[in-house]
C-alpha cells in the first residue's frame, strides 16, 4: 500500500465534492425568505466549508511532509470558527450567507497560499485576522452613525487626497504607482479609496439627483479614474468608472445617463490607447499574446497554460505547476486554482462569489433609505467588478488589467478593503432589518388603532340602532338600510386618518392571512420589505396630505 | 377615481423589488455565466495545443514523471517504445530505426509526426491508481498512454524497398475510411540518432531530410492533373463527353505556343476516355481550350485547392492553383496537363484519387486509431469522418472507368492482372529548366474481383519518384509490388 498514491489520486475528488455542495448550499439560501429557515443551510455550509479546509490542509501535509503546516492548519480553524460564531453572537441578525461566503473564500485564499508560498501565507493570515477583528466593530458603527450621510465634501477629498499621495510619494513597481510605506508596511491606498468613493456617490446623490448634481459628483469621478490612469493603475480606474456609472443609473433611474456614461467611457478609452503606449501594450498582449510571448504576454500565456492543463477535475495539489505565472498569488490566484484544482472548482469558486452578490443586490434593493441602499449597492459593484477583472483577465477573456481577487489573492490592503466592505455590508443589512421591523411595528400601531376606531364605530352604530329601535318612530327595514348608508364612515373621519384606512384596506388581507400576524421577532424578508416600503410611501404620502393642508389653511 | 388611486398604489406596493438594481444583477450573472462559459470551453478545446508550447513547462513536469507512451502498428506490432537504461535515463527506442522516420516522427529537438500530434497522450498518463501505487513503491516513473496507429508495417516496408535510393514520397491509404496504412518518405533519417545529426540535416537544406514529402512537399501534377480536367470536363458535357474526338500529330499549338507530347509520341486518332488512357497531352491541351475557366477555378476549390486540406494528423502543404477567366490560354493550355503553374502534395492526389474510388466521397485522412493506457483500455477512439462529397457520384464512375482503361490500354498496363484489378492514372511531370528531366507519378486503386463483378476499391496508392523519368515505367512498377503485397499475391518474375 502505497498511501500516498492514494491521496494523491483521489483528495481532489473529495475536495472538489465538498466545494460543489457548498455551492450548491449558497444558491439554496434564496429558496428559503426566512433567515430563520435558512439556518440548516448555514449550518452545512459551516460543516462543508471545515471539512473543504481540513481535507486541503491534510493533502498539503501529505505532500510536503511537514508537520508544522498542522499547526498553521489549527490556527486558522480557529480564527474562522471564531469569525462564524462571533458575527452570529455579536450581530444575531446578520446575514450568514455573507459571513459564511467570506470564511469560505477566505480558507481557500489560505490553503493556495501556502501551496504557493507560505511565508505569504503567515502574512495573509496575520493581516486577515486582525483585519477580521477590525472588521467585526464595523456593521455596530454603520448601523448608528448617521453622520456619515453629509460627509460627501469629506469623502471626495480624502479620496484624490489619497489618490494623489500615491501619485506624487508612490514608488513605481513593474510599471504602475500602486502603493506607498510606510514605517515598513506597504499600503495600497487606492483598495480603501474604492470605499470611500462609494460613499461619496451614494452621499452626492440620495437626496436628489438634478443635473448639477451628477455634474458635480461625475467631476469628482472623473478626477478619481483620471490619476489612476495616470498612475497606470487601469483596473482601478475602471472600477472607479463602472461604480460611479452603475451607482448614478440607480440612483437617478435614468437610462440617458448610463448611455452618456457609457459613450464617454469608450470615447476616454479609444483617446487613452493612443496617447499610452502601456494601453496598447496591455491591448496587443491581449489581441495575440502568443506573438509577445517573450515580454509583454508572457504572464497572460503562462495563465492559459495553468487553465488549459487542469482539466475538470484539476491536477491535485502540489501536482501542477502555477509558480511559472509571475504574480500568481496576486493577480492570477484563480489560475492557480484552477490549475490543481479543476475547471470545476474555479467555475463553482465563481458561482459563490455570485451568490455573495445577487445577496447584497436583493439586500440592497429592499433598502428603504435610499443613502443605504446606494450604499450597498456600489461596494456590490465594486466586487464583482473586480472579481470578474481579474478572472476574465486571467483567462483572456478580456484584457488583463492586474487586480486582485477579493479574499482570495494575497494582498493585505485588498483582504482587509474586502473584509471592511462586507462587515458594512452587514451592518446595511441590520438596518434593513430595523427598518422592517419599524415598519412593522408601525403597521401593528395602526392596525390596532384601526381596530379600536372600527370597534368604537360598531358601538355608536349599536347604540344609535338601540335608540331607533326604542323611539320606534318607523318599523321599515328599508329605513334602517337607508339609515346606515347615510353615515358613510368616511365622512365621520379626518382625512388624515381616512389615507391610514385606505392603507389598511390595502394590506390588512395580507396581514391577517399572515398566520405570524403578531409573532414581531419572526423576520420574514419578503413580506417586512413590503411593508417597509409601505412604510415609507406612506410617510411621504402623510407629507403631501399635510402639507396640501397647509396651504388650504393659508388660502 | 379612488379605485384607480388604490389599484396603483397597490400594484407599487407588489413591486418587491428595484428595477434598476434588477438589470444590473441580471446583467453581471450573465456575464459571469459567459466568462464561465468560455473558461470551460477554451480550457478544453486548447488543452493539446497548449501542452505542446515550448513556453509551457508542463510537458517537462509530465516527462519526469510519466515514461512516454509507445506507438502500435495496426497489427498490434510496436513501432516505438521507452525504456530506462542502466544509467536511469530514459531511451526512446525505433523498433524499425528509419522505415518509420517522417510518419512517426521524432520527440528531441523539436518533435515531429506522431509524436508531436499525440505528444500530450504520450506524457500524460491514464495509469490505474494499483498500477500507480506499484510503480510510486518501486520509486518508478508511471506509464503513459500508448497511442495505436493504422499504419502497416508490411506495406510500409514494401512501398521504403520500392522507392530504394531514389527520392519521393508514397501514401497507402483506404479509400472507404481515410486510414493512412503506409506513408513513406525518402531520403529519410533514423530518429533515433536525431540528435546526434541535426546540425548535418540542417545544413542539408538541398536534400530536406527532415521534410515529410507525402505531406509537405509541393509538386508540379503533369499528368496525372488530367484526372481533373477531365473532371471539369465531364461536368461541362454530362451528355456527350464521349462523342469528343481529336487526331493526335505529337503537338498541340495555338499562337506562339506549343504543346508536345511526351517523348515526342503521336497518339493518332483518340477520343476522351484514350486520350486520358494514352495521357496525350495534345489532346487534353485542346480538351483545356473549351473549358469554362471560372467554373474550372470552383471546380478546383471544391477539390482543395487553395485550402488547407482537412487532415487533422498530418500538417499538409497546400496545393496552389488559381484559374479565372483572367488565366491566359497559353497558361491554360500548360495547367490542362499538369504544367505550368500547378502544384500539388502527394496527400492531396491522394485524397482526390480516394474520392475518386468512394463514388465521390472523401473520407478524412487519419493514422492514428486509438488512445489506450498501460493496459491497454480505450481512453480516446477516433473513428473515420466523412468529409463531404467533392464531386458527384456519376462523374466519379466515370473517371473510375477511364482510370480502369490506363490500365486496360493505356500507360499503366504493368498492373494488369487477374487476382485484382487495379485502375490510376501515370504522370510524368517536367521540372527544372531541363528539358527531359521528369518525376515519376502513380495515382491509383485496386480491388478485388469476385467472379466477373469489382468489388469496391479496398486500397488507394499515390507514388512520387522524383526525377525518374516516366510514370508508366517508374512508379507503376512500385504500385504494383504495393498492390501484390496488400493481396498476398506472390511477386511475379520482373
Amino acid at each position: 500500500m502505497n498511501l500516498e498514491t492514494y491521496i494523491n489520486e483521489f483528495s481532489k475528488y473529495v475536495i472538489n465534492i465538498l466545494m460543489i455542495l457548498y455551492t450548491i448550499e449558497c444558491f439554496c439560501v434564496f429558496l428559503h425568505k426566512d433567515e430563520e429557515k435558512r439556518k440548516g443551510v448555514y449550518i452545512r455550509q459551516n460543516i462543508f466549508m471545515f471539512a473543504f479546509h481540513f481535507c486541503s490542509f491534510m493533502v498539503i501535509c501529505f505532500e510536503t511532509g511537514k508537520v508544522s503546516y498542522l499547526l498553521f492548519y489549527a490556527i486558522q480553524q480557529i480564527i474562522l470558527y471564531m469569525a462564524v460564531v462571533l458575527y452570529k453572537w455579536l450581530y444575531p441578525k446578520t446575514n450568514r450567507l455573507i459571513v459564511n461566503n467570506m470564511c469560505m473564500l477566505m480558507s481557500i485564499s489560505f490553503v493556495f497560499l501556502t501551496r504557493l508560498d507560505y511565508s505569504k501565507a503567515v502574512k495573509q493570515f496575520m493581516i486577515g485576522s486582525t483585519s477580521l477583528v477590525v472588521a467585526l466593530i464595523i456593521p455596530f458603527f454603520i448601523r448608528n452613525m448617521k453622520l456619515l450621510k453629509n460627509l460627501k465634501w469629506i469623502y471626495a477629498i480624502a479620496g484624490i487626497f489619497l489618490l494623489g499621495l500615491v501619485y506624487i510619494l508612490g514608488t513605481t513597481t513593474y510599471g504602475s504607482k500602486i502603493s506607498y510605506s510606510i514605517g515598513g508596511l506597504s499600503f495600497q491606498p487606492a483598495e480603501f479609496v474604492k470605499l470611500i468613493f462609494v460613499f461619496f456617490v451614494a452621499s452626492a446623490l440620495y437626496k436628489s439627483h438634478t443635473l448639477s448634481e451628477v455634474l458635480f459628483s461625475a467631476i469628482i469621478a472623473a478626477a478619481h479614474v483620471g490619476i489612476q490612469v495616470l498612475n497606470k493603475d487601469l483596473g482601478s480606474a475602471l472600477i472607479f468608472f463602472i461604480i460611479y456609472l452603475l451607482m448614478v443609473y440607480v440612483a437617478t433611474k435614468n437610462v440617458i445617463y448610463l448611455a452618456l456614461g457609457i459613450s464617454a467611457g469608450c470615447g476616454a478609452a479609444v483617446f487613452a490607447y493612443h496617447f499610452f503606449t502601456h494601453i496598447q501594450v496591455r491591448v496587443q498582449a491581449f489581441i495575440d499574446p502568443w506573438s509577445v510571448i517573450d515580454s509583454t504576454g508572457y504572464q497572460i500565456t503562462q495563465s492559459l497554460f495553468a487553465i488549459s492543463s487542469a482539466g475538470l477535475w484539476g491536477l491535485g495539489l502540489y501536482q501542477g505547476t502555477p509558480n511559472t505565472i509571475p504574480f500568481v498569488e496576486d493577480d492570477f490566484i484563480f489560475s492557480a486554482i484552477t490549475e490543481e484544482m479543476g475547471i470545476i472548482f474555479g467555475i463553482c469558486l465563481l458561482l459563490v462569489c455570485i451568490s455573495t452578490f445577487i445577496m447584497i443586490m436583493s439586500i440592497s434593493s429592499k433598502l428603504g433609505d435610499s443613502f443605504y441602499q446606494l450604499i450597498a449597492f456600489g461596494l456590490g459593484v465594486c466586487y464583482i467588478f473586480q472579481v470578474f477583472l481579474t478572472v476574465g483577465g486571467g483567462t483572456k477573456f478580456i484584457p488583463l488589467t492586474g487586480v486582485t481577487l477579493p479574499m482570495v489573492s494575497y494582498g493585505g490592503s485588498s483582504i482587509l478593503t474586502t473584509l471592511v466592505m462586507f462587515a458594512i455590508i452587514e451592518g446595511l443589512y441590520m438596518i434593513r432589518e430595523d427598518e422592517a421591523l419599524k415598519a412593522r411595528k408601525r403597521h401593528e400601531e395602526r392596525m390596532r388603532k384601526k381596530k379600536e376606531r372600527l370597534r368604537k364605530e360598531k358601538e355608536r352604530r349599536k347604540k344609535l340602532k338601540e335608540q331607533n329601535r326604542i323611539k320606534n318612530v318607523y318599523d321599515d327595514n328599508d329605513d334602517v338600510y337607508a339609515f346606515e348608508d347615510d353615515v358613510p364612515i368616511e365622512n365621520n373621519i379626518t382625512d388624515n386618518e381616512y389615507v391610514y384606512s385606505e392603507y389598511d384596506e390595502n394590506t390588512s388581507q395580507d396581514y391577517i392571512s399572515d398566520p405570524v400576524e403578531d409573532d414581531i421577532t419572526i423576520t420574514d424578508d419578503l413580506d417586512l420589505m413590503e411593508y417597509s416600503t409601505i412604510y415609507y410611501n406612506e410617510d411621504e404620502h402623510e407629507k403631501e396630505i399635510r402639507r396640501k393642508k397647509e396651504t388650504q389653511k393659508k388660502i | 377615481m379612488n379605485m384607480k388611486k388604490r389599484s396603483e398604489e397597490k400594484k407599487k406596493h407588489k413591486r418587491k423589488f428595484n428595477l434598476q438594481i434588477f438589470i444590473v444583477t441580471c446583467f453581471f450573472v450573465l456575464l459571469f455565466g459567459a466568462m464561465s462559459v468560455y473558461i470551460v470551453n477554451y480550457s478544453i478545446t486548447h488543452k493539446i495545443e497548449l501542452i505542446s508550447n515550448s513556453y509551457n513547462t508542463r510537458a517537462k513536469v509530465l516527462a519526469k514523471k510519466n515514461i512516454r507512451g509507445s506507438i502500435y502498428a495496426d497489427d498490434g506490432q510496436v513501432l516505438v517504445s521507452s525504456y530506462i537504461d542502466e544509467s536511469g535515463a530514459e531511451v526512446r527506442d525505433y523498433k524499425f530505426g528509419k522505415l518509420f522516420a517522417h510518419v512517426v516522427g521524432y520527440s528531441v529537438n523539436g518533435r515531429m509526426g506522431i509524436e508531436d500530434r499525440y505528444n500530450y497522450y504520450l506524457i500524460n498518463t491514464n495509469a490505474p491508481v494499483t498500477v500507480k501505487a506499484a510503480k510510486d513503491q518501486k520509486k518508478e516513473k508511471y506509464p503513459a498512454d500508448d497511442v495505436y496507429t493504422t499504419l502497416n508495417v508490411d506495406l510500409q516496408k514494401v512501398a521504403s524497398d520500392s522507392l530504394g535510393v531514389y527520392r519521393g514520397a508514397i501514401i497507402v491509404t483506404e479509400p472507404a475510411t481515410g486510414k493512412v496504412l503506409a506513408m513513406v518518405s525518402k531520403p529519410d533519417f533514423d530518429p533515433a540518432t536525431i540528435a546526434d545529426n541535426w546540425d548535418s540535416y540542417l545544413e542539408d537544406t538541398e536534400s530536406g531530410v527532415l521534410v515529410n514529402r507525402a505531406t509537405q512537399g509541393l509538386y508540379p501534377a503533369g499528368s496525372t492533373f488530367k484526372i481533373l480536367t477531365s473532371i471539369e470536363y465531364i461536368k461541362e458535357n454530362p451528355e456527350n463527353y464521349d462523342q469528343y474526338r481529336y487526331n493526335c500529330t505529337g503537338s498541340f499549338s495555338k499562337g506562339e505556343d506549343k504543346i508536345q507530347c511526351y517523348h515526342g509520341s503521336v497518339h493518332g486518332s483518340l477520343d476522351f476516355k484514350s486520350s486520358f488512357a494514352k495521357s496525350c497531352n495534345s489532346s487534353f491541351a485542346n480538351i483545356g481550350m473549351t473549358i469554362n475557366k471560372d467554373k474550372f477555378g470552383e471546380t478546383l476549390e471544391e477539390m482543395l485547392f487553395n485550402t488547407e486540406l482537412p487532415t487533422d494528423d498530418f500538417d499538409c502543404s497546400v496545393s496552389r492553383l488559381d484559374v479565372s477567366d483572367d488565366t491566359s490560354d497559353s497558361d491554360m493550355m500548360q495547367i490542362a496537363i499538369g504544367q505550368g503553374p500547378v502544384s500539388i502534395s502527394v496527400m492531396h492526389l491522394n485524397m482526390i484519387t480516394c474520392a475518386i474510388a468512394n463514388n465521390g466521397l472523401l473520407m478524412k485522412p487519419y493514422v492514428v486509431e486509438r488512445i489506450a493506457n498501460c493496459e491497454g483500455k480505450n481512453i480516446k477512439t477516433y473513428k473515420s469522418e466523412k468529409y463531404g462529397n467533392i464531386m458527384g457520384e456519376d462523374d466519379a464512375a466515370i473517371l473510375r472507368n477511364m482510370m480502369e482503361s490506363v490500365v486496360s490500354d493505356g500507360t499503366g498496363r504493368r498492373l494488369k492482372t487477374d487476382k485484382y484489378y487495379a485502375a490510376g492514372k501515370t504522370g510524368s511531370a517536367e521540372y527544372g529548366s531541363v528539358k527531359g528531366e521528369s518525376h515519376a507519378w502513380f495515382t491509383g486503386y485496386a480491388g478485388m474481383i469476385d467472379g466477373k463483378e469489382k468489388q469496391s476499391p479496398d486500397i488507394c496508392i499515390t507514388i512520387i519518384v522524383e526525377g525518374a523519368g516516366a510514370g508508366g515505367e517508374y512508379a507503376v512498377p512500385i504500385a504494383k509490388r504495393l498492390f501484390d503485397a496488400y493481396y498476398g499475391v506472390e511477386m511475379e518474375e520482373q
